[in-house]
């Protein structure tokens, strides 16, 4: 079942085309990586899916509502942690929570504001105004905050922004725990691609106003995908095997070309082409598949 | 008998037309008057007092000076009064006045105080030695009820004060309640 | 479901929290007693009898309650903006409208605190003259029209414009310009200029109906046709302040 359906969705700043014809579909309990470059429309999107942003055209659809004609109701049942997020200096932690708890018509309890605090890392016994908290601290709290009327789905923007290793990996802990004991369905937008490799099952990549590529990562496990280039004599004859089994070709310049390599070694990617006739003078990792798919999506491809 | 006759006639010469030589001497040619403002005069009041100046000789007076002066008559305290606070208008100057003519001219004048007050004008040509003084014009101004300074001062100073006082102390409470109550969770 | 009290409580509670608001209501009672003070002190104030001690008394509050509201007006959505709070709040189940609703009620609680520190000093320099009751009647009347006017006129282009200094500048400018019967003496009230301002400008309209209530002691059918005036000008303020937020970008 689809939570998050966009279809054609259209969106322009000041003639700038933000979003153009963009697809995406998030299935409920997914961990959904949303990636793509810097001002490339993700923030947009998220904004359109709460309902406090409206598209210039296309269809979207958040668990049955229309965000636009339906905002309220549909922000009763989920919540965002934007990237930029201030807070009122002069409340406390505990006044904070409660505040936005009464705006989902919740009367959060000392108990309940406690248990949101500890379960994202913040010291409950931490007295003083928001103002006087560290950057680490302020993320946790916008965590805290957007947990407070647990969502049926949760948008995160940038969610491990300003949190040292520790934090981040407990914030990956309470991902992963939250998707798997509570269902809760999660789209995570992010730069981190170390974050979308642990918590993601299916990721989407936004580029020139569209959804490039979207999709589950990597098939089992991103891991045993690696992204070679490899130089050939007889750049043509690589050109015509694009089908071959565990090997992606990708595009090329001159006579070196990208390779998706899945679930066999390098060498043998080397022996499967050269049995092919394509004879493979150099050969070199650049990096993982989630970087290699995104850069190739991106058009920020790597050169040697 | 001729030699009685003729001091009498000298005497009744000196009587009959010395005085009356003094007498002409004695008309002056400049007469000033000051009539007071109609009703009752209440503090606050602008009063308008209009004064006169007649020529009564038979030259032509140039370059007259008029002034007001005010007086307090409160028994016991007779003193003069500065006019800057009671009135804009001091002296004033009539360029030419002819044989017979009137010049009439008014003074207004703020009563900025209650009490008891007299006032003249003075005319002054600068062709005499003596100035000419009109009549005095005795008034009362009646005190007026006023805004109630024994009440304004302590609001004024008090109540600011009693504003960051009570900013401070509501302040000050919220954080110490908020204290004790995260210090009463922390002990088990 | 719409829950708007938490916000129209957390606009009230932010006022007497943070220290803006403290600063803003200390140098209110200030001007009143600098003003109280010369009304004793200088010779030509203390010549003026209650009524009109009173009636300078108003126009100082309400002219000091209308500057509040525009500040606070011209942050609502602006300082919201630069603050960056502005997005998380709508995140939640509210819309701009109760936002901007919630806020217009922070106005409001400004001039309630405002109207209550006055009293003091209007008893003090009234209680011993003519129409101190009605001068309190309709000074909370007028008061909160014009601060309901002016401070949601300014919440209006907070939503519109991006910046705090960008309303304020507007605001502060329509404030002058209003306020500005205040300073004009009898001669240019009497001029075209004068008389159409009069008529047009809801602070001129204000502060004649306090005048006619305080000084001239007339009674409430005079009133009805300046107060209808002020009721249309609030009427067009929130239809303006409707349409401002129906759409508003962040």
């Amino acid at each position: 079942m689809n939570v998050v359906e966009i279809e054609s969705l259209k969106k322009s700043f000041e003639g700038r085309k933000v979003l153009e014809n963009t697809f995406m579909t998030v299935q409920k309990g997914d961990i959904y990586g949303f990636l793509g470059p810097n001002g490339s429309g993700k923030t947009t999107t998220l904004r359109i899916l709460l309902g406090i942003l409206h598209p210039d055209g296309g269809r979207v659809n958040v668990m049955g509502l229309d965000p636009s004609m339906e905002g309220d109701r549909l922000r009763q049942r989920v919540n965002v942690l934007p990237e930029s997020h201030g807070f009122y200096g002069w409340m406390w932690a505990e006044d904070y929570l409660r505040f936005f708890g009464q705006l989902y018509g919740l009367n959060l309890s000392a108990a309940d504001c406690r248990m949101h605090m500890e379960q994202v890392g913040l010291d409950s016994a931490d007295h003083r105004p928001i103002r006087t908290f560290s950057r680490g601290m302020k993320q946790r709290l916008g965590m805290a905050r957007a947990l407070v009327n647990d969502p049926e789905v949760l948008f995160l923007d940038e969610p491990t922004n300003g949190l040292d290793p520790k934090g981040r990996s407990e914030i990956h802990d309470l991902l992963l725990h939250l998707n798997r004991e509570k269902g809760m369905t999660v789209v995570i937008s992010t730069h981190i691609l170390d974050d979308v490799e642990r918590l993601c099952n299916r990721i989407g990549i936004l580029y020139n106003a569209n959804i490039q590529y979207e999709g589950p990562l990597f098939g089992a496990s991103s891991r045993k995908a690696i992204r070679y280039r490899f130089r050939v004599a007889g750049e043509d004859r690589i050109l015509g095997q694009r089908n071959l089994p565990g090997i992606t070709v990708q595009e090329g310049t001159g006579n070196w070309f990208s390779c998706i390599i899945e679930d066999m070694k390098p060498e043998e990617a080397i022996k499967s082409l050269v049995q092919r006739g394509i004879p493979v003078t150099e050969a070199i990792q650049m990096g993982s598949g989630l970087e290699a798919m995104y850069l190739t999506y991106t058009g920020g491809e790597r050169r040697p | 008998m001729k030699k009685h006759f003729l001091l009498s006639l000298t005497f009744l010469t000196i009587f009959l037309f010395v005085p009356a030589m003094n007498g002409r001497a004695e008309v002056p040619s400049i007469q000033v008057a000051i009539d007071p403002p109609p009703g009752a005069l209440t503090m606050g009041d602008k009063a308008v007092f209009q004064g006169t100046v007649y020529n009564a000789g038979h030259q032509h007076l140039q370059g007259l000076v008029v002034y007001l002066s005010l007086v307090s008559l409160e028994p016991g305290h007779e003193h003069p009064m500065d006019l800057e606070d009671w009135s804009a208008q001091k002296a004033i100057r009539i360029k030419r006045l002819a044989p017979g003519e009137t010049g009439a001219r008014n003074w207004s004048m703020r009563l900025i105080r209650s009490g008891r007050y007299g006032v003249t004008l003075t005319v002054v040509d600068p062709r005499e030695s003596r100035p000419m003084v009109s009549n005095l014009i005795r008034f009362a101004v009646l005190p007026k009820p006023a805004i109630a300074s024994g009440r304004i001062v302590p609001v004024a100073i008090g109540e600011p004060l009693i504003v960051l006082f009570l900013f401070g102390l509501f302040s000050g409470l919220h954080n110490r309640r908020r204290q004790t109550r995260d210090r009463k969770r922390v002990r088990p | 479901m719409r829950y708007v009290s938490p916000l129209i409580q957390k606009e009230c509670v932010e006022d007497i929290f943070s220290s803006r608001g403290a600063v803003l209501y200390l140098v209110g009672c200030g001007i009143l007693s600098v003003f109280s003070l010369l009304l004793v002190s200088n010779t030509e104030l203390s010549l003026l009898d209650n009524a009109q001690a009173v009636y300078m008394m108003v126009g100082i509050v309400i002219g000091l309650a209308v500057l509040i509201a525009v500040i606070r007006g011209s942050d609502g959505f602006a300082g919201e903006r630069e603050r960056e709070t502005l997005e998380t709040l709508l995140t939640a189940p509210i819309d701009a409208e109760d936002a901007a609703m919630a806020k217009l009620a922070g106005i409001a609680f400004s001039w309630l605190i405002i109207f209550l520190l006055s009293v003091p000093y209007l008893w003090a320099v009234g209680s011993t003259g003519q129409n101190l009751w009605p001068a309190f009647e309709y000074l909370f009347l007028a008061g909160t029209l014009l601060v309901l006017i002016f401070g949601g006129f300014t919440l209006a282009l907070s939503a519109r414009i991006k910046t705090v200094k960008g309303v304020l500048s507007i605001g502060l400018l329509l404030f002058l310009v209003c306020g500005s019967p205040i300073v004009m003496g009898p001669s240019l009230r009497q001029s075209v200029i004068g008389r159409f301002m009069d008529v047009v400008n809801p602070f001129g309209v204000a502060l004649n109906m306090l005048d006619s209530v305080v000084v001239d002691s007339q009674g409430i059918l005079v009133q009805i046709l300046p107060l209808a005036v002020l009721l249309c000008y609030t009427g067009a303020v929130l239809l303006f302040l409707h349409l401002a937020t129906r759409r508003m970008g962040l």
